[in-house]
C-alpha cells in the first residue's frame, strides 16, 4: 500500500516544497486549494499524513478530523501536521485544542517537513530504485497471466 | 563543511536524511545553473544530480529545491579476469622508469578452448548510491545474469564465463569478454589492402607502411609498425617501436585496449586503455582514456584521463589532464540505451494495460453468459456461434498478452545489461585518485600543462614532481610529496595483488 499525503494550503512556496519532497520519495499526495465538506479525496483510505493550513476561514477542521479518524484501534491513525504563518491567528489557537502530531510555521523548511515525515512514515522505504519497479510490474504481469491461463484452461473443457 | 564552501555562490545546501536528499537554499541572489552545478560538485555531490529542479530556484516564492537524492540500484559483479596484464602492471611500469626492454605479453592474452575466462569475485548487489559519491552496500542479488557479459565465443559456465574456443581474450571497457582465434602472419603491407577479419592477428615481423588493419580483437607484433592505420577492438603491442617517419597523413592507431611499445615516433595515437612505452614518445599526439605510461616525453602532445607517469618531458610538449580531454562515446551511448529502453518500457505498459482491459472485458461478458444460464436452471450449456466466437478472441487477447510481456521481458533485461555496461565503463574510467602527473626526473622549461580551467607554462626546470588536478577548483597542485599519490593508489594495488593470488590458486 503506498502511502498518500494530503496537502491542504494554498500557498505556492509550501506546495512546491512539499511536490518536490513527494516527488523524490515517491509519495503519492493530493493537493487541496481549499476545503470544503463535499471535497473528493481519491484513494482516501491511503492516506497517511495530513499537512492542513489551519488558518483557512472556510475550513471545519472538526469535520476533517472525523472523516480521517480510524474506527479500529488497530489501525495506524492518520497523523495531522497543522501549518499555520502567525502564532496569534484565532484559528489556529482554536485548533491547537484539537489532537494532532505537530506544527509547522511558515515559511517551512525541508529539514523540518523531514522531521515531520520522518516521525510517521518509513522514508528510507521510499527511496528511489528503478530496477525493483520494473521487477514488481513484471510479476503482477505474471501474476495476471497465470490466474487468466487457468481460467482459459478450464474454459477450454466446455468448449470442446 | 559543505556550508562554507557554498556561501561563495549564494546557495547553502542542506543534506537531508543522513545525506540522501540535498537541497539548495538561496542566500540572496538567485544562482545560475551552471554556479549551482559548481557549487554541488564543490561539495563532492556527483550522483542523482535532478538538473531538471535546478531553475524551479529561480522563482521568487521558491527559496528550497532538491537537487540531489540518494537512489538504489543492482551493481554488477566484480570479477576475478584470468587473462591480461593487469596482475604484472606494477613489475611493467617499474622497468619502464628504468628504462629495461618489454618481452611480448601475447602469451597472458592466450587462452585455452573451455579455460575460464572471468569468474564471480562479487555477486550482483543491490546498492545505495548517496549524492556524495558513498556506496552503501545491501542484499546480494539472487539472479545471476552472466550472459551479457559473454562477448564472441564465450560462454557462460556455472558461476564463470569460459572460452569456447583457443585464442586471444580481451575485455571490452563495459565488462564483456571476446577470444578470437589468432592468425600468424610474417608480415602486412599495403599489398594486403584492407584487412578487416574477425580475428586476433600476430604478425612475425613488421607491418610496413600504408597498410591497413582492422581487427576486433589484440594484435601482437614482433616486428615494428611503420606509417599505417592500425584499429583493434583489445590490445596492440609492438616490440621494436612505432613509427611515421614517412609522415603519411592517415597514419593512426585506435585501440580499445591498451597500447605497448619500446617507442611512439610521429604518430597519432588513441587508446581506451593505457599507453606503456619502455623508451620514449617522440613527436606524437598521444591519447588515453586511462593512464600514459613513458620513460621520457619529448615534442608530443599527451591527452590523459587518468594519468600520466613518466621520467622526463621534454621540449614543447603539452600535457592535457582530466577526463574533459577524452572524449567517451560508450558512456553517452550506455546512457541513451537506457532511456531508450525506459521509454520503450513506458509504451509497452500501455500496451499491456489494453490488452488486459480488453481481455477482462471480454472475461466478464463470458462469465456473465455462463452465469445467465445457472440462474436459468440449464443443466447443458448451449454453445452458439457468438460465444465460442467470443472464446476464440479471448484465447487471442491472451495471446497477445503473452507476446506483449514477453517484449517488456526482453526490454527490461536490455535495460539492465546497458545499465551494468555504463557501471562498469564508469569504475574503469573513474579511478579511486584525482588524475595526476609524476614526473621521476625533470619538466624541462617550455612544456605546457593544462587542465580545462588552469594552464601552467613551466618557465624554469621542475624536478622530481607531482601534479595532481585538485577535484574542487579544477586547478593544477604541484608537490614533492609523493606520499599523496601511494594513499590514494592503496585500494588499487591490493586489488591487483588479490586478482594475482586468485588467478594463482585458480592455476
Amino acid at each position: 500500500m503506498a502511502a498518500k499525503i494530503l496537502i491542504i494550503d494554498n500557498d505556492e512556496s509550501t506546495l512546491q516544497l512539499f511536490i518536490q519532497v513527494a516527488g523524490a520519495l515517491n509519495l503519492d499526495y493530493q493537493i487541496i486549494h481549499n476545503w470544503i465538506r463535499t471535497t473528493a479525496i481519491e484513494d482516501k483510505d491511503n492516506v497517511q499524513v495530513i499537512f492542513v493550513n489551519v488558518e483557512f476561514k472556510s475550513l471545519d477542521l472538526q469535520l476533517l478530523l472525523r472523516q480521517f479518524q480510524k474506527q479500529s484501534h488497530d489501525e495506524k491513525q492518520v497523523s495531522v501536521f497543522y501549518l499555520f504563518s502567525k502564532s496569534f491567528n484565532r484559528s489556529y489557537l482554536a485548533a491547537k485544542r484539537f489532537p494532532h502530531a505537530g506544527e509547522l510555521k511558515k515559511p517551512i523548511k525541508a529539514e523540518e517537513l523531514f522531521d515531520a515525515l520522518n516521525s510517521c512514515l518509513d522514508l528510507e522505504k521510499q527511496i528511489n530504485y528503478p530496477e525493483e519497479n520494473y521487477r514488481q510490474k513484471i510479476q503482477q504481469f505474471h501474476a495476471y497471466y497465470s490466474v487468466t491461463k487457468e481460467l482459459i484452461n478450464k474454459l477450454e473443457a466446455y468448449f470442446d | 563543511m559543505i556550508e562554507q564552501k557554498e556561501k561563495q555562490v549564494e546557495v547553502k545546501l542542506i543534506p537531508v536524511m543522513n545525506g540522501k536528499l540535498v537541497f539548495a537554499e538561496k542566500q540572496g541572489g538567485t544562482p545560475t545553473n551552471g554556479a549551482l552545478l559548481a557549487a554541488l560538485k564543490n561539495a563532492g555531490i556527483v550522483e542523482g544530480i535532478l538538473e531538471s529542479s535546478f531553475s524551479l530556484l529561480a522563482r521568487n516564492d521558491v527559496n528550497q529545491v532538491l537537487v540531489a537524492r540518494a537512489y538504489y540500484q543492482d551493481e554488477p559483479p566484480y570479477f576475478n579476469v584470468y587473462f591480461g596484464i593487469e596482475p604484472f602492471l606494477d613489475e611493467i611500469l617499474s622497468g619502464i622508469l628504468k628504462g629495461k626492454p618489454f618481452i611480448s605479453f601475447e602469451e597472458k592474452f592466450l587462452v585455452k578452448r573451455n579455460a575460464p575466462l572471468l569468474s564471480i569475485k562479487e555477486p550482483f548487489t543491490k546498492v545505495l548510491k548517496y549524492p556524495d559519491g558513498r556506496i552503501e552496500k545491501h542484499d546480494i542479488l539472487n539472479y545471476n545474469k552472466l550472459d551479457i557479459f559473454c562477448g564472441k565465443n564465450s560462454v557462460v559456465y556455472e558461476d564463470s564465463i569460459i572460452s569456447l574456443i583457443d585464442g586471444s581474450a580481451h575485455r571490452t571497457l563495459d565488462g564483456r569478454v571476446y577470444v578470437y582465434p589468432v592468425i600468424t602472419v610474417k608480415g602486412v603491407g599495403e599489398i594486403h589492402g584492407r584487412v578487416n577479419e574477425e580475428i586476433s592477428v600476430k604478425v612475425t615481423e613488421d607491418i610496413h607502411s600504408h597498410s591497413y588493419l582492422d581487427s576486433p580483437s589484440n594484435v601482437f607484433v614482433e616486428g615494428a609498425i611503420h606509417s599505417s592505420y592500425i584499429k583493434t577492438g583489445g590490445s596492440l603491442q609492438a616490440l621494436e617501436g612505432i613509427d611515421n617517419t614517412k609522415e603519411v597523413e592517415s597514419s593512426k592507431i585506435v585501440s580499445n585496449g591498451m597500447v605497448i611499445a619500446p617507442y611512439i615516433k610521429k604518430y597519432k595515437v588513441s587508446a581506451k586503455g593505457k599507453v606503456v612505452v619502455s623508451e620514449g614518445i617522440h613527436d606524437s599526439l598521444v591519447i588515453s582514456h586511462d593512464e600514459v605510461w613513458a620513460n621520457f616525453i619529448a615534442n608530443s602532445e599527451i591527452r590523459c584521463g587518468n594519468g600520466l607517469i613518466t621520467n622526463h618531458i621534454q621540449g614543447n610538449s603539452r600535457i592535457f589532464i582530466g577526463p574533459n580531454y577524452v572524449k567517451d562515446d560508450n558512456l553517452s551511448f550506455f546512457n541513451t540505451q537506457i532511456k531508450l529502453f525506459e521509454k520503450k518500457m513506458a509504451s509497452q505498459e500501455f500496451v499491456i494495460k489494453e490488452i488486459k482491459d480488453r481481455l477482462e472485458k471480454e472475461k466478464q461478458t463470458l462469465l456473465g453468459y455462463f452465469l445467465r444460464l445457472k440462474e436459468a436452471g440449464k443443466k447443458r450449456i448451449i454453445l452458439d456461434s457468438s460465444i465460442v466466437r467470443l472464446f476464440e478472441s479471448i484465447k487471442l487477447s491472451f495471446k497477445n498478452y503473452q507476446q506483449a510481456v514477453d517484449t517488456y521481458q526482453k526490454n527490461f533485461d536490455n535495460y539492465l545489461a546497458n545499465k551494468s555496461y555504463l557501471t562498469i565503463c564508469k569504475r574503469q574510467l573513474h579511478k579511486i585518485h584525482e588524475p595526476y602527473i609524476k614526473v621521476l626526473g625533470r619538466i624541462e622549461p617550455g612544456v605546457i600543462i593544462a587542465t580545462p580551467v588552469h594552464v601552467v607554462k613551466v618557465s624554469k626546470q621542475l624536478e622530481h614532481v607531482l601534479i595532481i588536478l585538485d577535484p574542487l577548483t579544477g586547478r593544477l597542485r604541484f608537490t614533492k610529496d609523493f606520499s599523496i599519490l601511494k594513499n590514494q593508489q592503496k585500494e588499487t594495488s591490493i586489488n591487483c595483488e588479490a586478482l594475482v593470488q586468485n588467478s594463482m590458486q585458480q592455476t
